[in-house]
């Protein structure tokens, strides 16, 4: 059984159909792969994965378990934690509070909290001296290992990334996907990406979103290199030079 | 010189009544985006449950205990009756049912009590002590002095505590807060009811150096407003500091300039700020996010 | 989407002049005025109905403000007030005609509004509410104070009636005769200029000031209007009461003023005359209530939450939607010729230079040192991933963003440190990612607004022809067989058309599309390019944000591609989009 499996999803923001009918599966402890071009529909994925959004129709099990039209709080109760595009770092809270946050999702104490947080630092060194720096003084790169750190907080079963290459320098992008490629030892991940190169190099298999619907799907290497792929991204033109 | 020591004393004590209820304003406008006009209502609902309870026999404690726990309550009902229905709606119409609040409560209070302004006698039996040239009253003691307390609490509270985070992750962005499991009705509801319990407070301590009426809800009301706009709208330090100002501000103009138009000081000095500084004196950016 | 089917002849609408389609209006009126002074009605119901008759002309106000403009005005009492004040002192104390008190009643509240409004309405709606809770509270601390001038709590007696109307009966039809007129202009009032700026600075301020309106004129205007409103009532109810004192011009007041105003429907003066009527008639059914001192307020302040909650547009927002709704479906929209583009060539070749620009938000450097140039009558496209500046970039163009440096030059004119509304002006025309129509309007409305821009050269005088340009720009679309229909009605599809509509009938000289294909489908992307073409074909010069590159190549002559706020390649389509840089940062690098 799949740890997450999505069936026939559909999500509409008003009068627009931001999916219309994805299916995907997550297998525990794989890296899963999204790709696809802007408006695809791979942020409104994970949005409705996490209860952000509410799906218009289909279902999404997680553990067996249908989770579909749940709250966010009781989502990510259930394991699933959601790292958003953007970061979303509280911009008054200082770096070690941002993280400490992650994990209300879980009944432990302050002290506990406080102990794993700063354990968090080991994992995220490029950090460590900024803990007590506030959000808004950080650097996107610094932001994105803040947001990932704080989503691992909550010790989920399945992490969601949202495009955590965003506006980051290519130097920076390959230190967040080596955070990405430590994370996925012992956590399920499903990943968001516009950086197909760099989203397919941690993946175990690979899926192409576009307007809506899943268009394509594999591994890695058989995916890279598809024209498809050029195709979503940059249009019909660039097929045979990507 | 004496006079001016007297009137600082005064004036700050009067300021820490409206730095109270400032600072519930600003809470409740970081967690909601709102600005809730019964705020000033809250003050003088607890000083009459105040006089209510003193009156029946209770002692002084157990009626501030009763007072404020009513508090706590009428902060749950409001955010539950004219809060929470209307959050998805645009800032305008929530502004106007609290204004209907406002009206609600106060006038509901006049119904069931009466105009006759009622006099709440003060926690010290002794009226006050001379400090060298200047004399200190009791009350005004009590309220500085509680106000000192509060304002080490809500730092506390707000910047060492785990719940105090959330609340701030909840102002700062509702939604990542829901991700990351913190129950957002939760914290908005614990903000009213600080804020309600806040705002009780400023009315009891006040209540004994001015007298319970119906209209003190709206005069703090406005002077606390006048306030976070002076320190700078939404801005946890600008609110105490504004309202001490204001507090001093008013004394001496009533000292020097005339009392009867006291209450017109806090106004005038409100037009000048928006005109000429509306970031206000901490220089926070003005977010008005309608 | 075809333009075929708006060949559907109609008959033209507004040919009339206005007197005379709204002549039923007028008799109605003239039929009241004429009851009002020719029945026989006792003293008790002469004041009920000249109470009636001067607060609803005071509640107009507050329609005007709040129910146009979005605005809120607690202090309509205190405008009522100084309105009273003026005519009471001024034909008491110091024995001035009444007409001239009246006039000076309107002026003195016409500069207290707009001082008010100045000096808050920059800042918004709480801070509003809170400095006209203020003044109310300072004009009733004035009034009881200041004994010398307005004799305090005792109040002003013996406050004379114009020669003209001495008996009340008579009062009361001028009255009755006012509110009709002063009526008749709020209703009107939305189909006008200033009126339609209110609505759509109602509806939404960014979309307004990027379509030509000085939103914060426009604000100050509708709180000065409600302000004159405030104090012709009051002057009119001095002269019908011969006495007045402080406690008529309470904080209480205003706040009975806006429930009358809310109960009835914010949006229309007939709304305000319903509300008025109730809550004045109401509490004399009701009298026992009045016997608890409060408890009429207190049941004031629950209607208030209760209205606000559960009928939020009022009585005769509830009963007219439908109307409205029946109507805009029948009423035939007018006929529309060819939609003519003439954009401005006052500059050379290029018709947007960027130099230089920047945009920085604390450090991050959204937009660091572009350079653009847009050909005159080309298609230019502007392409990045996601956060690479482009839209921060085109928001700086459109005034919404202060550039932190560089310089942005229209077609000759420097339009870099202008306001939206002026830069509209110069003839820039843009519309939004996520739509950004005037929701409570018709789609002809919305248009209507565009081709309204100060210097739009395309439109002659009147209402006429404003509505034949939007009608072109409609048909244009293709849409013009449903101009009359709401916003709320029209597919997400169309209602990207309509705002492109909005943007083609102000005759810019240059249109930014900001993602104009997101969320259409792939039927609706090429109608959208069909008409891209068509638009271009005109000799109109498009600058084009979207992330569609089928759309984008296919469309565009010249690409711009910005990552990380730079800008890093520049030139030919086909050429840009082969470009190694622009495929590893679109696919990511080695």
């Amino acid at each position: 059984m799949p740890l997450l499996e999505i069936r026939n999803l559909a999500v509409r923001y008003g009068e627009i159909e931001a999916l219309r009918g994805v299916t995907i599966a997550v297998e525990q402890g794989q890296v899963v792969t999204l790709l696809g071009a802007n408006g695809a529909g791979k942020s409104t994925t994970l949005r409705a994965i996490s209860g952000l959004a509410k799906p218009a129709s289909g279902d999404i099990l997680f553990d067996g378990h249908s989770i579909a039209g749940l709250g966010p709080e009781a989502i990510v109760r259930l394991g699933i934690s959601h790292v958003p595009e953007g970061r979303r770092v509280f911009p008054g809270l200082t770096v070690k509070e941002n993280i400490m946050l992650g994990a209300s999702n879980r009944k432990v104490g302050a002290a506990q909290i406080s102990r794993e947080a700063d354990a968090m630092f080991d994992l995220f060194p490029d950090i460590r001296a900024f803990s007590n720096a506030l959000g808004w003084t950080l650097s996107g790169g610094q932001l994105q290992m803040v947001a990932v750190a704080r989503g691992l907080m909550a010790k989920p079963r399945l992490l969601l990334l949202d495009e955590p290459s965003l506006g980051l320098a290519p130097v920076i992008v390959q230190a967040v996907f080596r955070i990405i490629s430590q994370i996925r030892k012992d956590t399920t991940v499903l990943l968001v990406e516009q950086n197909a190169r760099m989203g397919l190099s941690v993946a175990d298999h690979g899926l192409v979103l576009e307007t809506g619907r899943i268009v394509l799907g594999g591994k890695p290497d058989e995916l890279w290199g598809n024209e498809a792929i050029a195709a979503a991204y940059l249009g019909g033109h660039a097929k045979t030079h990507a | 010189m004496d006079l001016v020591l007297q009137l600082l004393f005064t004036g700050i004590g009067i300021g820490a009544v409206y730095a109270l209820v400032a600072l519930g304003f600003v809470l409740i406008f970081r967690a909601t985006n709102v600005v809730n006009f019964a705020q000033g209502e809250f003050s003088m609902v607890a000083a009459y449950l105040m006089v209510v309870c003193v009156e029946l026999g209770l002692p002084y404690w157990l009626s501030f205990v009763i007072a404020l726990s009513g508090m706590a309550l009428l902060g749950v009902i409001f955010n539950l009756g004219v809060y929470y229905p209307l959050r998805h709606r645009t800032y305008l119409p929530v502004i106007i049912a609290t204004i209907g609040a406002s009206i609600l409560l106060s006038n509901s209070v006049l119904a069931i009590y009466g105009p006759q302004p009622q006099v709440l006698q003060g926690w010290f039996d002794t009226p006050g002590i001379q400090l060298g040239p200047v004399y200190l009253d009791s009350q005004y003691l009590l309220i500085i002095g509680v106000t000192i307390l509060l304002v080490l609490f809500n730092f506390w509270f707000f910047e060492k505590t785990l719940l105090g985070k959330k609340l701030q992750a909840t102002s700062q962005d509702k939604e990542m807060a829901s991700l990351l499991g913190i129950s957002v009705s939760t914290m908005i509801m614990i903000t009213f009811i600080y804020s309600a319990v806040l705002g009780g407070l400023a009315g009891i301590l006040v209540a004994p150096v001015l007298f319970v009426s119906i209209q003190m809800g709206s005069t703090i009301a406005l002077k606390a407003f006048a306030a976070t706009i002076i320190g700078g709208f939404g801005d946890v330090a600008g609110a105490i500091v504004g309202g001490l100002a204001l507090g001093v501000i008013e004394t001496f103009g009533a000292a020097y300039i005339s009392v009867p138009y006291k209450d017109g000081f806090a106004f005038l000095v409100l037009i000048a700020f928006l005109v000429f500084r509306p970031q206000g004196i901490f220089g926070e950016r003005v977010a008005e996010k309608a | 989407m075809s333009a075929s089917d708006n060949m559907i002849p109609a008959p033209a609408v507004r040919s009339k002049p206005l007197i005379i389609r709204h002549l039923p209006y007028f008799i109605g009126a003239a039929v009241l005025v004429a009851l009002a002074a020719s029945m026989q009605f006792d003293g008790y119901i002469l004041n009920i109905l000249l109470q009636a008759t001067t607060f609803s002309i005071a509640v107009f106000g507050l329609s005007v403000v709040l129910g146009l403009c979005g605005q809120i005005n607690l202090a309509q009492a205190a405008f009522f007030g100084f309105g009273a004040y003026a005519v009471g002192l001024g034909t008491a104390d110091l024995h001035l005609n009444f007409w001239l008190c009246l006039v000076g009643a309107c002026a003195i509240t016409l500069v207290a509004g707009a001082f008010l409004g100045m000096s808050t309405l920059r800042l918004g709606g709480h801070y509003l509410a809170m400095v006209t809770i203020s003044f109310q509270q300072i004009v009733t601390l004035v009034m009881i104070n200041a004994v010398g001038v307005t004799h305090g709590p005792d109040g002003v007696a013996n406050i004379r009636r114009p020669e003209l109307f001495q008996s009340s009966q008579s009062y009361l039809a001028f009255c009755v005769a006012m509110l009709a007129i002063v009526g008749y202009l709020v209703w009107h009032l939305p189909d006008t200029k200033l009126g339609r700026a209110m609505r759509a600075v109602r509806d939404n301020e960014l979309a307004a000031g990027v379509n030509g309106i000085d939103v914060f004129r426009t604000k100050v205007s509708a709180f000065a209007v409600c302000a004159v409103l405030g104090g012709l009532a009051g002057g009119l109810f001095a002269g019908g009461f011969a006495y007045v004192s402080p406690d008529q011009f309470s904080f209480a007041e205003s706040i009975q003023f806006l429930t009358m105003s809310l109960l009835g429907g914010v949006a229309s003066p007939i709304g305000s005359v319903i509300g008025t009527g109730l809550l004045i008639l109401i509490p004399e059914w009701l009298r026992f209530l009045k016997s608890v001192p409060g408890l009429y307020l207190a049941i004031y302040g629950l209607s208030v939450i209760l209205i606000i909650r559960f009928m939020p547009d009022g009585i005769w927002g509830f009963v007219s939607d439908a109307f409205t709704r029946w109507r805009a479906h029948t009423k035939a929209p007018p006929v529309a010729g060819a939609l003519q583009l003439k954009p401005a060539t006052t500059g050379g070749d290029i018709v947007l230079e960027v130099t230089g620009l920047s945009k920085h938000f604390g450090g991050l450097k959204a937009v660091d040192g572009v350079d653009i140039a847009v050909k005159r009558g080309s298609v230019h496209a502007l392409i990045g991933p996601n956060g690479s500046g482009k839209t921060t970039t085109l928001n700086v163009l459109s005034g919404l963003y202060k550039a932190t440096s560089g310089k942005i030059v229209l077609d000759g004119t420097d339009i870099t440190s202008m306001a939206p509304h002026q830069r509209t002006a110069a003839g820039l025309g843009r519309t939004f990612q996520n739509i950004r129509l005037f929701r409570s309007m018709t789609a002809l409305e919305n248009v209507e607004i565009g081709a309204e821009r100060p210097g739009n050269t395309m439109i002659g005088k009147g209402d006429d022809a404003l509505t034949e340009r939007a009608m072109e720009a409609l048909t244009f679309v293709g849409l013009g067989n449903r101009a009359n229909e709401l916003i709320s009605s029209f597919s997400y599809g169309h209602q990207r058309l309509i705002e492109i509509a909005r943007a083609l009938a102000s005759n810019p000289t240059l249109l930014l599309l900001d993602e104009p294909a997101a969320g259409l489908n792939s039927t609706e992307k090429l109608e959208l390019h069909e008409l891209l073409k068509r638009i271009a074909a005109q000799g109109l010069t498009i600058f084009i944000i979207d992330h569609d590159m089928t759309l984008v190549s296919e469309a565009a002559q010249h690409i711009t591609v910005l990552n990380f706020g730079r800008r890093i390649a520049d030139g030919e389509s086909m050429a840009v989009l082969r470009h190694p840089d622009v495929v590893s940062a679109y696919l990511g690098s080695e």
